[in-house]
């Protein structure tokens, strides 16, 4: 037991043992022990102890019955040794024990309250095997054990020691179920999975990714407050055959979280499934696909697999040399933590005097392979007392300190590697965290001027946070944390034009950030940003409809903003042509509120009404004015704006009839591709409608949708064109002059190697495009068939939908009839392959017509 | 009266058309109304003892007080200062047309050499640690008790010389003040209010002297048959 005591329990500063599981455990094995001792070895429990082992106990005299002689001041047992000194004495508060059956009976006579006492006998005996078997033994070498004759005393000995053992290897083993995930190890995961996200045979998984991409410095990706759950990071997967996966990773295991809640943006983190040990075993359970394969790959390319899981790996490789069980099982666990914690508490160890162990081999009483294990089970529990140390350090922390705490102390944990250079620790260590720290330091110390200051010294310390590196997450966290965002939003109260300006603009740059653009809202921010939209000042007003549009990601605060009025004040703004009596400087300042209003409007028409309430405050007319301005900078909102709003009717409509057509097309010969695209986007939405159609022929905008085929490197603008060119094919007299400029054959060309939702229009576009009879040739003949029924293999409705209608129009024609029915064959295949693809198009009839033209044939 | 009346009518025209042509920003009619308000206030300044030759720092310190609700002695000296180009201590109409032109109408530039003379306390052309110390140091007001005020505002000056000061000498001189400005317009107003909260406050300003002038103008109408 003395190991156990010296090494694996966590001890305080005052000698008590610490309430942790991992003591409690050891408490009650050896409670077992001591309980059992009397009926398994009879002889060594009589076997008088060198000295009494003393404590201070928390029994009465009452609890003392029979076998015992109660007296005034005590009690004492009836068993008296040889010289007839009583075996157990109790004078209270102290009690001391000289066999090992009185200790068991003492025991029994505390009942619930055994495990109490056993604990303070432990506490305060210290070196209790010293005391049972006398100093002397304990130090004699273990190879001249065997020399001594083999009295009572050696067997009890003999006879503790392997208790000590076992309880030591019951203890590694509740050590090894309680290993953590670290952020390393869970990197090197979704790296490995991340091999398998491809394409092909092998792939296991579409998609892998982290939900931020920031990563802390202790490697954690999820924000500091639910770090202190030990939450590591969130990671979307989408498995082949399951809707996307949310999964937290947290120090405990890996679980499904309740995923992204896309409107209000921001991961929700309640746990919705069981924990599991990584991410492979979660997929395994959820996904059917990813357990099938992945048994297939795993024994054919063991090798990564290895990375992760050292410790299954080089137990193969150690299972050559022949080992006890014992040993191997200690290799495991030893390897298990190692693999997942990489560092070693050099500086722990050796102050616990592990190191001294090895260096005095002759001293030692164990044999070498015994010394071995020992030092590993050393290493061992070691390791668990840093880790337990330091998560209650943290829990203990409050929490408006505990973020940098929590940052540098876990930083530093796992900072220090396997090497036991201290100086090299303790030099890396203060960098990061002083870094951190000053930073926070610095912030704090900011706001408590802001807190303090006047008007004039307000302006000064604004002026000084936004010095700051204020796109930082973890400065825009500190002035959160701090209070500073509630004193940001208070200046907005105020009549000071100054510290409004100096305010906006810091909460312009940290309202980029989830987190503050809530708390912006619930502290009712956006109001107040209202409030000061229709101030005649024009720096004001530009700043606090930009820190809107930030703000505005999301619907509540969409919400907000158009309940209080916000819009109308907004589509004010744009009215910047108004008072264009003299240009020049006025005139740019004008601009630039009339941008940041148009920049708001488009965060804002996310949602429904208020693309509703843009449309009432007049903002229609405004936007096609400002359409019209020169400047580009100004049209991306607009046009963001305007596109947003086109899925409405109404605003289709006011497009065409505003005459919004004609600029929409010139600005798809503009520069910026962002302009570009979202032309394109607002053409694609309007296009439906045949009038329009018609004008965007009429103001040559045919041609610069073509040209926009070729950059082929901008996704986000080619789904836009594709899906312009799709609309706008609708009218044949629109696919004649896209003929014009080789359309078909560009269109042809992008059926392979694209996203989804440039697929869907490519192919939509060439359903159209094979209304006319050359044309249905030409697809066939430039490999266009092909490619479209290998598209029949995905599972999204709409493109398939599209892949139908395009092959039942190509399919009209005989010639092509006899061409395709020579794959007809492989679509069948297929549609026996996958039901779902029958269901799909089933329904809109689709299918069925494109194999009844195959069959006429 | 009447002869008085007229005499000065005919200064009042020249005085116009003279300053018309030295300084920007104001029309006639405002030039007009501005000179016949400083009139005012000096005949005030001359009913209570022997008559100067222009504004005294006590009755310009009144107007600031009153119509731009300026409270802070420090700044009010230092846009005295600033309207008193030649620092004989009293303002005469020249120096009061010109300083109103900038204080209410004045270009960025214009106000950046205003400012700066109104901070610069010692006239040195240079704002050193002091001078700001001197002008920030009642500019925390809820500083728990428990701390020396002192030290935070010196830290306050710190970070703001460290910003503002590009050429590292220690002290603003104009080019580091006006390139602050420029690249940070809060900076403007750095260490006090010295120009009017806004464009309104200006704008009463003017209206307020145009009032004024018409009262003073009806006075002389109703004084004149007597």
């Amino acid at each position: 037991m003395g190991l156990i005591l010296s090494r694996a329990a966590q001890w305080t500063s005052c000698c008590k043992l610490e309430s942790a599981p991992l003591n409690e455990f050891l408490v009650t094995q050896v409670l077992n022990y001591v309980e059992n001792f009397v009926s398994r070895h009879p002889q060594e429990a009589e076997h008088l102890f060198e000295e009494p082992l003393q404590w201070t106990t928390t029994l009465k005299k009452v609890d003392f019955k029979e076998d015992y002689v109660i007296s005034a001041i005590g009690a004492k047992s009836l068993e008296k040794d040889s010289e007839g000194k009583p075996l157990l004495q109790y004078f209270p508060p102290f009690v001391s024990v000289r066999t090992i059956s009185q200790l068991s009976k003492l025991l029994q006579l505390a009942a619930d309250r055994k495990r109490q006492e056993l604990q303070a006998c432990l506490e305060e005996n210290r070196d209790l095997i010293a005391k049972i078997v006398g100093q002397r033994l304990v130090n004699t070498p273990e190879e001249n054990l065997s020399a001594l004759e083999l009295d009572i005393r050696v067997k009890l000995f003999i006879l503790l020691k392997h208790i000590d053992e076992k309880i030591l290897n019951k203890f590694v083993g509740e050590i090894a179920k309680q290993v953590k995930l670290l952020p390393a190890a869970v990197e090197e995961e979704v790296e490995f999975l991340k091999q398998y996200c491809t394409e092909g045979g092998k792939r296991l998984l579409k998609s892998l990714r982290y939900t931020s991409d920031y990563e802390f410095p202790n490697g954690c990706r999820a924000p500091p407050w639910r770090q202190l759950l030990g939450e590591i990071c969130y990671v979307v997967i989408e498995p082949c055959d399951a809707e996307a996966l949310y999964i937290t990773c947290c120090s405990a295991g890996v679980f499904l979280n309740a995923g992204l809640d896309k409107e209000e943006d921001e991961s929700l983190y309640e746990r919705q499934g069981d924990f599991y040990e990584d991410m492979a075993t979660l997929l395994k359970r959820v996904s059917p696909h990813f357990e099938k394969n992945v048994r297939k790959q795993y024994f054919v390319e063991q090798k990564p697999r290895k990375s992760i899981h050292v410790a299954h790996v080089d137990y193969e490789i150690e299972k050559a040399q022949p080992k006890t069980p014992e040993e191997r099982e200690w290799e495991k666990v030893q390897q298990a933590l190692y693999a997942r914690k990489k560092r070693e508490p050099c500086q722990r160890w050796r102050n616990l005097g592990v190191l001294s162990i090895f260096g005095s081999d002759e001293d030692l009483m164990m044999s070498a392979a015994e010394k071995k294990r020992l030092g590993s089970k050393t290493k061992v529990t070691m390791k668990v007392g840093l880790t337990a140390a330091s998560s209650i350090g943290l829990t203990a922390s409050q929490r408006r300190r505990s973020i940098v705490a929590s940052l540098s102390e876990e930083h530093c944990s796992e900072s220090s590697s396997e090497s036991e250079e201290e100086e090299e620790q303790t030099e890396r260590r203060p960098d990061t965290s002083t870094e951190l720290q000053s930073e926070y330091w610095q912030v704090q110390k900011l706001v408590k001027y802001l807190k303090a200051a006047d008007q004039t010294a307000t302006v000064l310390v604004l002026c000084a946070m936004m010095d700051l590196d204020l796109m930082k997450e973890v400065i825009q966290l500190a002035i959160l944390d701090l209070g500073g965002l509630e004193l940001l939003l208070n200046l907005l109260d105020t009549t000071d034009i100054r510290s409004k300006i100096g305010s906006l603009k810091i909460l312009a740059k940290i309202s980029q950030n989830v987190i503050i653009r809530q708390t912006i809202v619930n502290m009712r921010g956006l109001q107040r940003m209202v409030n000061n939209l229709d101030l005649p000042v024009k720096e004001l007003q530009a700043l606090a409809s930009e820190t809107i549009a930030h703000v505005a990601k999301f619907r509540r605060a969409r919400r907000t903003v158009r309940i209080h009025g916000g819009i109308r004040k907004l589509v004010k703004m744009l009215d910047c042509f108004h008072y264009s009596a003299k240009p020049g400087e006025d005139m740019e300042k004008n601009l630039e509120v009339a941008r940041c209003g148009a920049s708001a409007l488009w965060s804002l028409s996310k949602s429904s009404k208020n693309k509703e309430a843009i449309r009432k405050a007049g903002g229609i007319p405004l936007l096609g004015l400002l359409l019209r301005s020169p400047y580009e900078k100004i049209a991306i909102p607009v046009v963001g704006t305007l596109q947003e709003c086109a899925s409405q009717k109404n605003y289709r409509v006011a497009i065409q009839n505003e005459g919004m057509v004609k600029d929409l097309v010139k600005n798809l010969s503009s520069d910026n591709e962002e302009l570009q695209m979202l032309c394109a986007s607002a053409i694609f939405k309007c296009a439906e409608d045949k009038l329009t159609r018609d004008l965007v022929r009429s103001h040559h905008g045919l041609q610069p949708l073509v040209s926009l085929l070729s950059k082929a490197e901008n996704k986000q603008l080619l789904a836009a064109a594709t899906g312009a060119i799709w609309k706008c094919s609708i009218s044949m007299e629109n696919v004649a002059i896209f003929q014009e400029y080789k359309a078909l054959h560009m269109l042809i060309g992008l059926l392979t190697d694209q996203p989804e939702e440039v697929l869907v229009n490519v192919v939509g576009a060439l359903g159209q495009f094979a209304q006319i009879q050359a044309n249905k040739a030409a697809i066939c003949n430039g490999g266009g068939i092909r490619a479209l029924i290998n598209l029949l293999n995905g599972t999204n409705q709409a493109l398939l939908v599209n892949v139908a209608k395009a092959v039942g129009a190509c399919a009209t024609e005989r010639d092509n009839v006899a061409r395709s029915s020579s794959l007809s064959a492989s679509i069948c295949q297929q549609s026996s392959d996958s039901d779902n693809l029958c269901l799909d198009v089933g329904p809109h009839g689709l299918f069925p017509r494109m194999l009844s033209h195959l069959q006429r044939n | 009266m009447m002869e008085m009346t007229a005499k000065s009518k005919k200064l009042l025209h020249a005085q116009v058309e003279a300053l018309l042509r030295k300084v920007e920003h104001f029309n006639k009619t405002e030039i007009e109304n501005l000179i016949l308000m400083f009139n005012t206030l000096m005949a005030e300044q001359v009913s209570r003892g022997r008559p100067a030759n222009g504004l005294k720092r006590g009755k310009f310190r009144g107007v600031l007080q009153g119509t731009f609700e300026m409270t802070n002695a420090v700044m009010m000296d230092g846009v005295f200062r600033s309207f008193d180009t030649d620092g004989d201590g009293v303002i005469i109409l020249e120096e009061w047309i010109r300083g109103l032109s900038v204080f209410l109408r004045g270009t960025l530039e214009e106000k950046i050499k205003h400012s700066f003379r109104v901070y610069d306390l010692n006239n040195d052309k240079y704002i050193s640690k002091d001078e700001i110390f001197h002008m920030l140091k009642h500019s925390f007001i809820k500083w728990p008790s428990e701390e020396d005020p002192d030290e935070g505002i010196k830290d306050v000056v710190e970070i703001t010389m460290k910003k503002m000061d590009l050429d590292h000498d220690g002290l603003l001189s104009y080019e580091d003040f006006q390139k602050s400005v420029l690249d940070e317009n809060l900076f403007l107003q750095a260490f006090g209010p010295c120009l009017p909260e806004d464009v309104q406050s200006a704008a009463r300003f003017l209206q307020k002297c145009l009032q004024q002038a018409l009262q003073t103008l009806l006075l002389c109408a109703f004084c004149s048959p007597s």
